[in-house]
């Protein structure tokens, strides 16, 4: 057949692209700098700060490339976007909102939370985890423990940079490392934490479980010499 | 005898073809499989029917929403009027399930063009839109892959605001200029038409034998869609073409994707247009989920073909027996067929033609 037509289309059809590439830098008045670089005229080396990289939205109006110069760039994270879960505190009285009640670990498809319950010195239980494992790698960030949460305790967290140099100890997570406070959390999803349901349900939850941990305080008579507030680990 | 894979690039996976050739020429082929074998299905029997939705993302992971769409149907045909969808919710899955096959197309017409040996320029052309399938997808679901977006009865969550706004934009703006510019760019193409036409035909009698399915099917000249033969959930509404190719060869099955991603599109269209208010899961949220005993079977049509689940309870909390009929799985037996007489580099394009992806393959 040799070449014809189509060919040259094709190659028009590249030309066209190769250009457009240009064209949105330069409407955006970005001709000269290196997308993702610093504020100068001519920055191609110097990066923006950690933390303010600029954050590209990628929709219908998008032409040209599709590239984003992660780190110095961003996508945006949408709130729903789920990578590993963590236990939330409310921050006003350090509670730790888990009552280990074990549905999270029911619901784990990989099965890979484990947990034990928190016990007074008389040897009653108390609605509080003594301990909380989930291991990280064996995690499939389904979501379905934080969905089926009755003591919106267990929430999916948004850090997805977590590459480690070890994975035999510090991939299994403890309390400690799982637990975030509720104001990064209402940070990290505030549509979720403002929307009408979750702010019923934490009255309600906040009056259930106080009950339920005085009563099982004055069974076990001492104050919480089972189970000392856990410290945050991440502020 | 050469053995292709399981290592090589152009298998789209861990995947193995024993070769045998007579110089160049291919006079017999033997896939081989389960380099990727996970026991999908025995671990199906394990989980509660819930904890199984993530594991089907991961049977073909480029179409984890149509994936869903099929697990959720057949827990629903058992589980009865405890989990009609609401109205809301079937428009929702039936978007879903639309912008899947275009993504999925998008991405197998891209990585065809890669093996005949255009080296990524057109594939990363296909990929854009799925790019901007992708971000609607994690924005509603929370994973751009693995959404484990559906529950027996609806969906996991409703959609955002600004999400049905922002699909609006893709599906009415672009994505008909999108699939214009890849059929201008690539269907009149002289090397691809060179590299195509004529190759890998499966006729209709055999791709019938084989149980072959989707555009492998279709472009064989039998028009046999699911959404359209069995419609499942709301497909009966919507207006489209089941599109069929003339000659069942690889050039037929590269254009059948092409004008399938077009009705796609217009189901989409009118898909966006007519999404009621409402809620998206007839009761409330639970993790116990009662199945009765029973046994069902459904099937959605895939980007990739017929997918069926086929789920026999015995009323305890996990499925007695789990069997998922993977359509590239199937598709595959009719690979032998379709490469003899051919030379080694087109094996590469008909495998490619075929869109195999391995997690389902193997499972």
């Amino acid at each position: 057949m040799g070449m014809g037509t189509g060919v040259i289309r094709g190659h028009a059809i590249t030309l066209r692209r190769f250009l457009l590439t240009f064209w949105r830098d330069a409407r955006q008045g970005r001709g000269l700098k290196r997308r993702g670089g610093g504020h100068g005229l001519l920055d191609f080396f110097r990066k923006p700060e950690r933390g303010s990289e600029p954050t590209i939205t990628q929709d219908f109006r998008t032409d040209g490339l599709f590239t984003v110069e992660y780190p110095d760039e961003r996508l945006p994270v949408y709130e729903r976007f789920r990578v590993l879960p963590v236990l939330v505190y409310d921050t006003e009285d350090g509670n730790v909102r888990c009552t280990s009640c074990n549905i999270c670990a029911r619901v784990c498809p990989p099965q890979c939370i484990w947990m034990t319950q928190a016990r007074s010195p008389k040897g009653t239980v108390v609605p509080l985890p003594e301990d909380f494992y989930i291991d990280m790698d064996v995690c499939m960030n389904c979501g379905l423990c934080s969905e089926y949460c009755p003591f919106d305790a267990i929430k999916m967290d948004q850090n997805f940079e977590l590459s480690n140099y070890e994975r035999h100890q510090s991939h299994i997570y403890g309390l400690q490392d799982l637990l975030v406070s509720s104001e990064y959390y209402a940070k990290t999803h505030p549509e979720a934490w403002s929307s009408s349901e979750e702010a019923t349900e934490r009255g309600k939850v906040a009056k259930k479980k106080d009950q339920r941990l005085q009563k099982a305080l004055a069974a076990g008579r001492s104050t919480p010499a089972a189970k000392p507030a856990p410290q945050p680990a991440k502020a | 005898m050469i053995s292709m894979g399981p290592q090589h690039p152009s298998t789209h996976g861990v995947f193995r073809l024993n070769l045998r050739v007579d110089g160049e020429t291919i006079i017999g082929l033997k896939p081989v499989m389960g380099y990727m074998h996970r026991n999908h299905e025995k671990i199906g029997e394990r989980n509660t029917f819930l904890m199984n939705f993530p594991f089907t993302d991961r049977l073909d992971y480029l179409t984890s929403m149509g994936n869903n769409f099929g697990y959720a149907l057949a827990i629903e045909q058992l589980m009865g009027d405890d989990a009609r969808p609401p109205e809301r919710a079937e428009y929702i899955r039936v978007i879903m399930a639309e912008l899947t096959r275009i993504a999925s197309h998008m991405w197998s017409i891209g990585f065809l063009l890669n093996d005949l040996g255009a080296f990524f320029t057109p594939a990363l052309y296909a990929i854009e839109e799925r790019e901007l399938i992708l971000d609607l997808f994690e924005w509603a679901s929370g994973s751009r892959m693995m959404c484990n977006y559906f529950r027996f009865g609806g969906v996991a969550f409703d959609l955002p605001k600004g999400w049905i706004e922002r699909c609006r934009g893709i599906v009415n703006d672009r994505i008909d200029r999108k699939i214009d510019e890849l059929d201008r760019y690539l269907s009149g193409n002289e090397i691809v038409l060179d590299r195509c036409k004529g190759v890998g035909v499966l006729s209709a009698e055999q791709a019938i034998n084989y149980s072959a399915a989707g555009p492998v099917l279709r472009a064989s000249n039998v028009p046999y869609d699911i959404r359209r033969a069995a419609p499942y959930s709301i497909y009966d509404r919507f207006d489209f073409e089941v599109i069929t190719g003339a000659n069942g060869d690889l050039y037929d099955r590269y254009y059948v994707r092409l004008l399938e991603m077009r009705e796609s599109a217009k189901i989409l269209k009118q898909a966006v247009r007519d999404i009621p208010e409402g809620p998206i899961l007839p009761g409330k949220k639970t993790y116990q989920i009662k199945v009765p005993a029973g046994e069902a079977y459904s099937r959605v049509e895939n980007p990739k073909g017929e997918l069926g689940y086929y789920v026999l309870a015995d009323g305890s909390g996990t499925a007695y027996r789990y069997h998922v009929r993977s359509p590239s799985f199937i598709n595959l037996t009719a690979l032998e067929a379709m490469c003899l007489g051919h030379t080694v580099a087109d094996v590469v394009g008909i495998l490619g033609s075929i869109d195999i992806v391995l997690g389902e393959v193997d499972r």
